[in-house]
């Protein structure tokens, strides 16, 4: 019990040490759930808002979540300013890249979504200047997610070739995450694997200086910050991973790496944005992995719903669960 | 007897004027010369910052961290600046700087342009973008090294003047004890 407070402690430590004095104190007074604290949306001479299970609030001063406060904690620009500043640790020019993509990642796997004036320069996002909105995108670990999968997805000698299919927001990064940790830890039934990430948007391990912040167990390595098809080259070449994941595959490039290391003995364990098997025969790139039958599982998870697994299917298209 | 005491205890005495004077000549040039060692301790600072951000743009707790574990007059500087920034107190870098600044011992040996330029490097740190940043360090270092190269010519006629003019004083004084 004690140690479970004092990691709480730690997370709830990780968020509000970013946020400007104001705000840390309010939310520091109100009494709450952690766990239960989706978002902290900070937007100049607004209103702090909360998303909290699931439900949007305002905060007071007091640090108290009402549906419409009378005395809402308002934000300013010298609050994102401050929030900024603790983020990058005062170092904008490190964090131009994350900035650019609307984005930055922070220690404890945390996402800060960022909005402001965009600098354009050659028909591409240069920079963000007068950033005037925060978003704290609070990551909460989901253990256990993938275990009524793994019976479907190991064969003999490791794991099949695996890709969960599903629409945004339901979860396909969560469920990838748990699988890569497990697979990279072993179960009772098999053994450990090692398992190379290629995380481009920071997503699955949400590295932060290069530690992942999220846990993918003791067996993987990751790629932070690299296009997702050099990355699967690179990390068969350099770390001989028996398993290889990516998060979000669709391009030429992707496909054209996936047969590569297929080719290397290397499994996959993927994702792609979508609903069905059928779907996914339909779409210009990934027509014709399905029709070479490289995917030896597909996950596909239900719309609309959030971590529901619709239906595990074989190469063929065969569904296995529910049978 | 007495008179060669007397005089003996004069002699010791005019030794130790002139000694002290000679010693403060030295104690100005040796000073002077601190000021010379700090500016080029900075340049080294700056292109060590201009490096680390062009290749991999370390935050700057990062960077104060491992400018604190190099020996020289900012170790403790730069060590103190990585606590205060990662102690989020509401303060923008450059009021740490400028705060941490004032605990350098050395600073008094700087000029006042020197310590102006100094505040304006603090000030220009961080909150740019990277080219911008880069930059920035580029022009300080040149104004540093303009200023360093400046102290080192004038440096050898100062150190002599000084060491001069108090030997002479002292000679001045002895005489005039004597």
């Amino acid at each position: 019990m004690e140690q479970r407070d004092a990691v709480l402690q730690k997370k709830k430590g990780q968020v509000f040490h970013l946020l400007s004095g104001n705000v840390r104190r309010a939310l520091e007074r109100g009494n709450f759930d952690f766990m239960k604290l989706r978002e902290i949306r900070m937007r100049v001479g607004n209103p702090l808002l909360v998303v909290y299970d699931g439900k949007e609030y305002q905060v007071t001063v007091d640090g108290d979540f009402q549906k419409s406060a009378e005395m809402p904690l308002r934000i300013s620009s010298e609050d994102i300013r401050e929030s900024l500043e603790y983020i990058s640790n005062y170092s904008m020019y490190a964090f131009e890249t994350e900035i650019k993509q609307g984005y930055l990642t922070v220690p404890g796997g945390h996402r800060v979504g960022v909005a402001g004036r965009v600098v354009w320069e050659r028909e591409q996002a240069k920079s963000m200047r007068y950033i005037s909105f925060l978003n704290f995108r609070l990551a909460h670990e989901v253990r256990g997610c993938a275990d009524k999968l793994f019976p479907y997805i190991y064969e003999k000698n490791g794991i099949f070739h695996t890709l969960i299919i599903s629409p945004p927001g339901c979860g396909k990064t969560t469920l990838l995450r748990e699988m890569i940790r497990k697979i990279s830890n072993g179960t009772d039934r098999h053994a450990g694997m090692t398992v190379g990430v290629v995380d481009e948007r920071s997503e699955i391990a949400a590295c932060y200086q290069g530690c992942p912040q999220n846990d993918l167990g003791r067996r993987t390595d990751v790629l932070d910050d690299c296009p997702k098809s050099e990355g699967m080259m690179m990390l068969v070449r350099s770390m001989a991973p028996q398993v290889v994941a990516v998060d979000e595959i669709g391009s030429r490039q992707d496909a054209k790496a996936i047969r590569y290391i297929m080719s290397c003995g290397v499994k996959l364990l993927a994702t792609v944005h979508g609903e069905t098997v059928e779907e996914m025969e339909r779409k210009p790139v990934m027509r014709e992995l399905v029709a070479d039958r490289l995917f030896e599982r597909y996950v596909c998870l239900r719309p609309g719903a959030v971590g529901e697994i619709q239906g595990v299917y074989d190469q063929t298209g065969k569904k296995i669960i529910p049978a | 007897m007495e008179m060669g005491r007397i005089m003996l205890c004069k002699v010791f005495g005019a030794c130790l004027v002139f000694l002290g004077c000679g010693g403060i000549g030295i104690y100005m040039a040796v000073r002077s010369h601190v000021r010379i060692r700090i500016i080029r301790e900075l340049e080294q600072v700056l292109q060590y910052l201009y490096g680390e951000i062009e290749y991999a743009a370390p935050d700057m707790a990062e960077l104060m961290e491992r400018l604190s574990v190099r020996k020289g007059f900012f170790s403790y500087f730069f060590e103190r600046m990585r606590e205060r920034i990662l102690s989020h107190q509401g303060l923008r870098f450059q009021d740490y700087w400028k705060e941490e600044m004032k605990n350098i011992k050395e600073m008094e040996t700087l000029s006042s342009s020197d310590r102006e330029l100094l505040i304006q490097i603090g000030e220009n740190l961080g909150n740019l973008d990277r080219m911008t940043q880069l930059r920035t360090l580029e022009l300080f270092e040149k104004r540093l090294s303009e200023i360093r190269s400046k102290a080192e010519k004038e440096y050898y006629g100062k150190a002599r003047i000084s060491i001069v003019v108090w030997a002479t004083g002292g000679i001045f004084l002895v005489l005039l004890f004597l």
